[in-house]
């Protein structure tokens, strides 16, 4: 099961449990506007595969008035998938973020003394509506964004799709 | 370093309270939030300056971070000099890439202040960045195109707020909208800035037969103009829908909004600047036109009384085909190149003279409703895009 109630009950060490519930509402407003109901199975692909029964809070018309910017919910919405994801798939918690253009940029790791210190990257996307081909162009994408050089950061590409519902993982080939 | 991660996770708690302020709409809050955000963002950095040595990604990371929330909070100069700063040293590719990304928003933020131009009430300053936009020059269309669609948002207005049934065809009526008629300032060498000037109705009657239109003061048209733009940017659609109930007017104006939008890579950054008691108001259109939705609700078409099957579709090609000489003058042609298929696309009310007439023998793709009856069929119009490649 992947709850995306637990977003809000702050062991996420980066994310506060109101903003943990914000997302956890996205989620749950994208995933019905593609009429799934709680209890939908989750594909993951890629790096780790496996299902996962999701989970989420209530939502009624006041959610979708909060979340009616489809762009920004389905970023939001992906990005509650992935952090509970993260630690399932890849055994680290998302311990950092940093503001970053619209939103926040995710570092998964250990605990060291410097934030973002021997950490990995996670980039997030999202995709409301789209095929199996959108979903690995998008992964392509994020991935090629974290390989500009030889001395890249280590990274995860999480891509999350709403309507079937299905997730794709992947790590860089420096990492 | 305890102090370095407080101050840290103290930035990013007062920044997700900010994000979920300007979600709602409330500016101030949201404001006056990510300014607590940068101050313990810069304490986390002076934390870490500390140090004498420059620890990596941590030092860039930081250096992002706290220039992102300068230019949340409409810090532009501050802003500027954190992200030199850390450009200065020597951070990881990526993440100077990202850098160089924030510069280039920073510098537009400056563009769009309008450093010792004076605008006039009835003015609006129009500025692009991107690929195609040197000092002081940019691609002619680019900027055309979107003076042109800017007229036609602003003409489609002064109809609107005069109760006019939405014109389908046709000039705008004269009497109507030629005093509020665009004029352009000589362009100026910012991002690429030029001034529009909307002329200012006198109040004079007109002749005898000539109907006397309700005069509406050009900063009302001004500041809706700048409302809708912001809403576009924001998908606000139920706000948009409250201030535009009726559907022609209301996809005219996604359809437009739409064009003037960046394509994100040619123009990465559309600007609009105005003045209104000395004070200024910027709006800038940061989502490309690819990810606005036009979102028209399909109409009812009327169809013979069989079954009919309907599936949302996504179909490129040619748009060669428009005859407004028949009666069915709203029904256009899309060829697909690769097979010849040929798909009969029914164009809501709003959309055909503004927004898809000017496609015409262009590669669009569209998206829509095939309502299929026996053989025939039949896609109404959703949203289009060009998808004509660059000339250069």
């Amino acid at each position: 099961m992947l709850d995306l109630n637990d977003l809000g009950n702050g062991f996420h060490p980066a994310i506060s449990p109101i903003f943990g519930m914000a997302l956890a509402e996205a989620g749950g407003v994208c995933l019905e506007s593609q009429g799934h109901n709680v209890g939908v199975q989750l594909h993951v692909r890629g790096f780790f595969k496996s299902i996962f029964n999701l989970n989420w809070p209530p939502i009624n018309e006041q959610s979708r008035r909060t979340w009616n910017d489809p762009e920004v919910a389905t970023e939001h919405g992906a990005m509650g998938i992935a952090v509970l994801l993260a630690k399932k798939v890849t055994g680290y918690a998302v311990l950092e973020r940093s503001r970053k253009g619209t939103g926040f940029d995710y570092w998964v790791g250990d605990k060291s003394t410097e934030p973002f210190q021997d950490k990995a990257r996670l980039e997030i996307s999202g995709i409301r509506k789209g095929t199996e081909s959108d979903v690995k162009s998008r992964v392509r994408q994020k991935l090629k964004q974290t390989t500009r050089s030889a001395s890249t950061l280590p990274a995860f590409a999480i891509v999350v799709e709403f309507s079937k519902p299905l997730t794709e993982v992947r790590k860089n080939e420096r990492s | 370093m305890n102090a370095l991660n407080d101050f840290h996770n103290k930035a990013m708690e007062f920044a997700e309270l900010a994000l979920a302020e300007r979600a709602q709409g409330n500016k101030e809050e949201s404001i006056s939030l990510f300014e607590k955000a940068l101050e313990c963002e810069l304490s986390a950095i002076a934390e870490l300056d500390k140090n004498n040595e420059i620890t990596e990604p941590t030092y860039s990371v930081l250096h992002r971070s706290a220039g992102t929330l300068a230019l949340d909070c409409n810090q532009a100069r501050k802003a500027e000099q954190i992200v030199t700063k850390a450009l200065s040293k020597d951070p990881p590719p990526e993440i100077a890439e990202e850098l160089r990304d924030l510069l280039e928003q920073i510098n537009f933020q400056r563009h769009l202040e309008l450093r010792g131009i004076e605008l006039e009430e009835n003015e609006i300053q129009l500025s692009l960045s991107g690929q195609d936009v040197g000092y002081g020059v940019v691609r002619s269309d680019e900027f055309l195109d979107r003076v042109n669609d800017s007229s036609k948002l602003i003409q489609r207005i002064v109809e609107r707020r005069n109760n006019k049934p939405f014109r389908k065809k046709g000039r705008p009526e004269k009497n109507l909208t030629e005093p509020y008629k665009l004029f352009l300032s000589t362009p100026r060498a910012a991002s690429f800035s030029v001034t529009l000037r909307l002329g200012r109705p006198t109040g004079q009657s007109s002749l005898p037969g000539i109907p006397d239109y309700k005069t509406t003061e050009t900063h009302e048209i001004i500041d809706e103009f700048m409302d809708l733009v912001e809403l576009a940017n924001n998908s606000k659609f139920s706000e948009i829908e409250e201030r535009i109930p009726d559907p022609a007017y209301r996809r005219n104006f996604l359809g437009l909004a739409k064009k003037i939008a960046p394509d994100g890579k040619r123009i990465r950054q559309v600007g609009f600047t105005t003045t209104k008691g000395g004070v200024e108001r910027f709006v800038e259109i940061t989502k490309p036109a690819s990810k606005l939705t036009i979102s028209t609700e399909p109409e009812n078409v009327e169809l013979p009384d069989k079954p009919v099957r309907t599936e949302h579709v996504e179909v490129r090609g040619r748009l060669l085909y428009a005859d407004s000489t028949q009666s069915d003058s709203d029904t256009i042609r899309i060829i697909d190149e690769e097979n010849e298929n040929i798909h009969n696309v029914k164009v809501p009310e709003g959309m055909m003279d503004d927004i898809v007439r000017p496609m015409w023998n262009l590669l669009v793709a569209i998206k829509g409703v095939r309502k299929i009856v026996g053989n025939d069929s039949l896609i109404e119009l959703q949203d289009i895009e060009s998808l004509e490649p660059e000339t250069d």
